[in-house]
């Protein structure tokens, strides 16, 4: 179809604005490349994109008041309640595509290339230019976050810190797709978390020393970064991309892409590639050619991909696979709405980190290098010498790998660091913490994504290397730091409750707790055994591998010290049932009427041991009873408060008659009038009543 | 090392990764302090019945709150699994909690115990059973009568036990470092590199990979069980007819050479006969001082019982020891 003005408005919308991008920055970021791409995605019938949307543009321009039509629709589509998409984001688009000059900006430049895309004379701003412009972003802001709630993405027009009316345009095309696409890497070794407040011109400075030598930002932003003038309003874009950062690599066109991540496996020396499971992608099957597939397992999950590592790959040359399957929502999978394609890509590093991973049994990719952990280093070829040099002056000096198949153009050593410093450019990822933010690190996080804290385990404040001289304020009292830069927040006796912690342009809140868990918990991770019938009886055996892990009911389950058993299993382990008694006083076994002897019934020894002074009331009866010269009946006890009896269970007791010593006429005369008077505990009463009767006849 | 901290942060987390588990323990080791490894911690909570671990997915969770009855145990009841604030508190003011006033003056929460390496013992007297079933029931956790007991004899037998992880593949598995038992002479490793790489003779062997290990036994050619460490050991030590456990009759204890500890929960029902981790002390005895770990509260036929199902016949130990207690490795 031959788009007209309407279509090109509309097909913008649904680029630019989307409910995959619900609650993440939305720019209406249009230059040529793009235009091209939206033409081609909507079958519109045009040889050049950029030529359609402005001849659709320019049949509205009129020269007494330009942008008059599209305020006019603007109105009429607020008054009617704005249920469609904005009927003038054409006339933006075009704003926008006007601001995308590499060579600086200024109004006169800008105005002039404005006028000529909009088919106007000159090279200064048109007439009613100032609150038109102004009217119809501040339009397209309401439309996102008032009738839209955000759900097709966040607004981020604004002309703060621009120049006056170009700033609106400005503030679309500080980043490009291609720019906005690698944020996540930069975020990411900045060490920073999804939604963290950091101060933008923090983030300008750091993204100034960490693109330094890299060629793979666009000659817009390096020429940004460098213009002060722009410096406010990249660093509200930053702080804004980070503030709504949801932790993933998403492609250009703001799709969720899965990054691939350099294993190595060390026993075939060979480079393997491997994913951490974005949550959106968790459960999913996707198809590259006829040889690869890669099947995602639960989301947060480390696994291996069958995708080979060429030196393509590794200059972040991306792959397209298409969706195959299946639908899964389940456990650990909550996809939903997937794309019908995604890229894989390993971004674009002169320098790749890994480090022991036993998940994969394999060196896995880290963002940066991590203080005296073995590192394997991949570096561009061309960059081995200075690599070389800066592991040295980071720790010993680098120990070439050569047991190692990795594609040509790239060299490889072991490393360990043991120092810090602060490295620049290409290289900056093997110096630890080199490029990362102040960040809160270490403490007993009961959730670290809500920073909630024990509070005896308050985290520490790592300083930024590059920041060290900024301020830091817990709850706006200075903290100092120790030597290493690090405030341990644990010392200064924090109170439950929330605590700000302030940092240079970093600012953490903070929550401890006494307590978090609020009642019974109950078994998760459990051994489990099945009870079956064995030429000696039952026996019991493990259900899968003898190891804890989430189990269906069977007959035994066991805990930590929580056992549940069937009955069968139980069959297996019935209940001891120790005879015990009361200690304090004195102690008797009788046996038949006549025979008797005094006990030594003591607390258990390992009791009487412990460090701290307990005093046992009670104590097994069985010691009391080895070496008995006769068949022990009763226990008796002698007490202030009473005298008692307790029937013995027959048992195994060793009559030797080694100590018949202690048993004489003597002390049953002794002990009859004790007997005479003692109480039985329930249940042995007449039992007891008949043997006393015994013993008193016998007299 | 703040044992009691650490529990309180699993009781109040609930679950986790073992890297955050290790993040805790490394944040809570002071600087320059020479505490265990952070694995043998999680295997000493373990132990005391406070976590279980699934080394496949590698996480751990806090085990359920458990009130636990000793043989031996002087009218104590041990408190295992989680501590959480909520529960010790309510279990200390039982005279103010109008559901449970009733047993205040017969359930009493005893001062903490400290022990080395492990977090504090707590004890709670009880005249009976069932009062402590009812106090449970009323705070809805476990109530585990005679636990160590219960749990030993449930447990399958070691032969069961390497069973459930017989392999379906006929060879040993990759891995970094593969080492096989030897002879386990006291000061020397256990497990030894295998100079010839040879993986088929039978034995038991410990595949490494960075941080975590697997253990497997290889009982003939093409016919591999992986278990745990003390499973394979116990198996090695059965194959050779060596018997190492020693039953002290003098204390009523037994005697397990730290470099043989026993299998997760062989080890666990002997921990939880008092709720203490072994104490560790240097034995002299030939061929040479070896480094024992000595179990309280162990009973000749709890011992026996135990040594029966890992294949071990008890011995006593020497009549005259030279015991240099706590001398941990």
């Amino acid at each position: 179809m031959v788009p007209d003005e309407r279509a090109w408005s509309e097909a913008l919308r649904s680029w630019f604005f989307r409910p995959d991008l619900a609650g993440r920055s939305a720019y209406l970021a249009v230059d040529e490349e793009t235009l091209t791409a939206i033409a081609r995605e909507q079958c519109f019938d045009v040889l050049d994109a950029t030529q359609s949307l402005c001849r659709v543009v320019r049949y509205r321009v009129s020269p007494r008041s330009p942008l008059g039509w599209w305020v006019s629709e603007a109105i009429r589509w607020r008054a009617a309640g704005s249920e469609s998409g904005p009927p003038f984001l054409s006339v933006l688009a075009l704003t926008v595509l006007a601001a995308t000059i590499d060579d600086g900006a200024n109004d006169r430049r800008y105005y002039r290339r404005m006028n000529k895309l909009l088919g106007l004379p000159g090279d200064t701003m048109p007439r009613d230019f100032y609150s038109d412009i102004q009217q119809l972003w501040t339009y397209l802001n309401e439309w996102l976050t008032e009738t839209c709630q955000g759900q097709l993405g966040t607004a981020t027009a604004t002309n703060v810190g621009g120049q006056a009316n170009v700033g609106w345009a400005q503030s679309q095309t500080l980043l490009r797709p291609s720019d906005r696409v690698r944020l996540p890497l930069f975020f990411t070794a900045l060490g920073a978390h999804p939604g963290q407040l950091v101060k933008g011109d923090l983030l300008v400075r750091r993204l100034r020393s960490w693109s330094a030598g890299e060629r793979t930002f666009s000659q817009r932003l390096a020429a940004v970064l460098k213009d002060p003038s722009l410096s406010e309003l990249l660093a509200a874009a930053l702080h804004s991309e980070l503030a709504h950062w949801d932790g993933t690599l998403r492609d250009e066109a703001g799709r969720v892409a899965l990054k691939l991540l350099l294993a190595f496996h060390e026993r075939s020396g060979q480079l393997q590639a491997a994913v951490q499971v974005p949550e959106q992608l968790a459960g999913t099957e996707w198809q590259s050619g006829p040889d690869t597939r890669v099947s995602l397992g639960a989301a947060g999950e480390l696994q291996l991909v069958n995708v080979p590592v060429t030196a393509d790959l590794m200059d972040g040359l991306p792959r397209r696979t298409e969706f195959s399957g299946p639908d899964i929502s389940g456990p650990g999978h909550r996809v939903r709405n997937h794309p019908s394609t995604i890229t894989l890509v390993m971004p674009r590093r002169d320098v790749h980190l890994l480090c022991p991973d036993d998940r994969l049994a394999r060196w896995v990719d880290v963002p940066s290098a991590l203080l005296q952990r073995p590192h394997l280093v991949l570096v561009r070829s061309e960059l081995a010498a200075a690599a070389v040099a800066v592991i040295a002056e980071l720790g010993d000096a680098a120990r070439p790998f050569r047991r190692i198949r990795c594609p040509s153009g790239w060299a490889a050593f072991r490393f360990a660091p043991t120092r810090l410093a602060v490295i620049d450019g290409p290289l900056a990822a093997l110096s630890p913490r080199g490029t990362e933010l102040s960040a809160l690190e270490g403490g007993l996080p009961i959730s670290q994504r809500t920073r909630i804290y024990l509070t005896d385990g308050a985290p520490d404040l790592v300083l930024d290397l590059r920041e060290q001289s900024g301020l830091v304020t817990v709850d706006g009292a200075e903290a100092s730091p120790d030597t290493v830069g690090r405030v341990r927040l644990a010392d200064l006796g924090l109170s439950a409750g929330r605590h700000s912690v302030n940092v240079g342009g970093v600012r953490y809140q903070v929550t401890l707790v006494d307590e978090f868990a609020r009642g019974p918990r109950d078994a998760g991770f459990s051994f489990a055994f099945n009870v079956r019938e064995s030429p000696g009886g039952t026996a019991t055996i493990p259900v899968g591998v003898s190891a804890a892990a989430r189990h269906g009911p069977s007959d035994v389950m066991v805990s930590g010290a929580a056992i549940a058993a069937s009955p069968a299993a139980m069959t297996r382990a019935p209940l001891p049932r120790p005879a015990r008694v009361r200690v304090g006083g004195r102690h008797f076994v009788l046996g038949r009427p006549g025979q008797v002897v005094m006990a030594n019934v003591q607390p258990p020894q390992w009791l009487r041991s412990l460090p701290v002074r307990l005093a046992p009331h009670l104590a097994d009866v069985a010691p009391a009873l080895r070496g008995l010269p006769f068949a022990p009946e009763w226990l008796l006890r002698v007490a202030q408060s009473g005298n008692t009896v307790s029937a013995l269970p027959a048992g195994p007791q060793i009559h030797d008659g080694l100590s018949a010593a202690n048993s004489s006429a003597a002390l049953w005369l002794q002990v009859l009038p004790y007997i005479a008077g003692a109480v039985a505990e329930t249940g042995e009463a007449a039992l007891w009543s008949q043997w006393q009767q015994a013993a008193l006849d016998a007299r | 090392m703040n044992y009691d901290t650490l529990l309180q942060w699993v009781s109040e987390r609930g679950s986790g990764s073992l890297t955050s588990f290790r993040q805790a323990y490394d944040w809570l080791t002071p600087a320059g302090a020479d505490t265990d490894h952070w694995t043998w911690a999680l295997q000493s909570l373990q132990a005391l019945g406070h976590i279980e671990v699934d080394w496949d997915r590698r996480r751990w969770e806090v085990a359920p709150s458990t009130v636990a009855t000793i043989v031996g145990g002087g009218g104590y009841a041990l408190l295992c699994g989680a501590r959480p604030r909520w529960f010790l508190r309510r279990l200390g003011s039982l005279a103010t909690d109008p559901d449970l006033e009733h047993l205040a003056d017969s359930i009493v929460l005893e001062r903490p115990v400290p022990q080395d390496h492990g977090p504090c013992l707590r004890l709670m007297t009880l005249d009976e059973g069932a009062e402590a079933a009812e106090v449970c029931a009323a705070l809805g956790v476990a109530y585990s009568p005679f636990a160590a007991d219960q749990l030993l004899r449930l447990l399958p037998s070691l032969t069961d036990m390497l069973r459930a992880g017989r392999r379906e593949e006929t060879s040993l598995p990759g891995g970094v470092f593969p080492t096989r038992m030897g002879l386990g002479e006291p000061g020397r490793p256990v497990f030894a590199e295998i100079p010839d790489q040879d993986c088929t003779v039978p034995g038991a062997y410990c595949m490494a990979l960075f941080d975590t290990r697997r253990y497997f036994y290889l009982h003939r050619p093409g016919d591999v069980f992986e278990a745990g460490r003390g499973e394979v050991v116990y198996a090695e030590l059965r194959r050779r007819g060596r018997h190492v456990l020693r039953w002290d009759s003098g204390d009523g204890s037994l005697l397990v050479p730290s470099r043989f500890r026993l299998p997760q929960l062989y080890e666990r029902a002997a921990v939880l006969r008092t709720g203490l981790l072994p104490g560790a002390e240097t034995i002299a005895m030939p061929p040479g001082p070896a480094l024992f770990l000595r179990y309280r509260n162990i009973d000749r036929a709890f011992a026996e019982y135990l040594g029966r199902q890992l294949g071990q016949q008890l011995a006593e130990p020497p009549a005259e020891m030279e015991a240099d207690n706590d001398s941990r490795a």
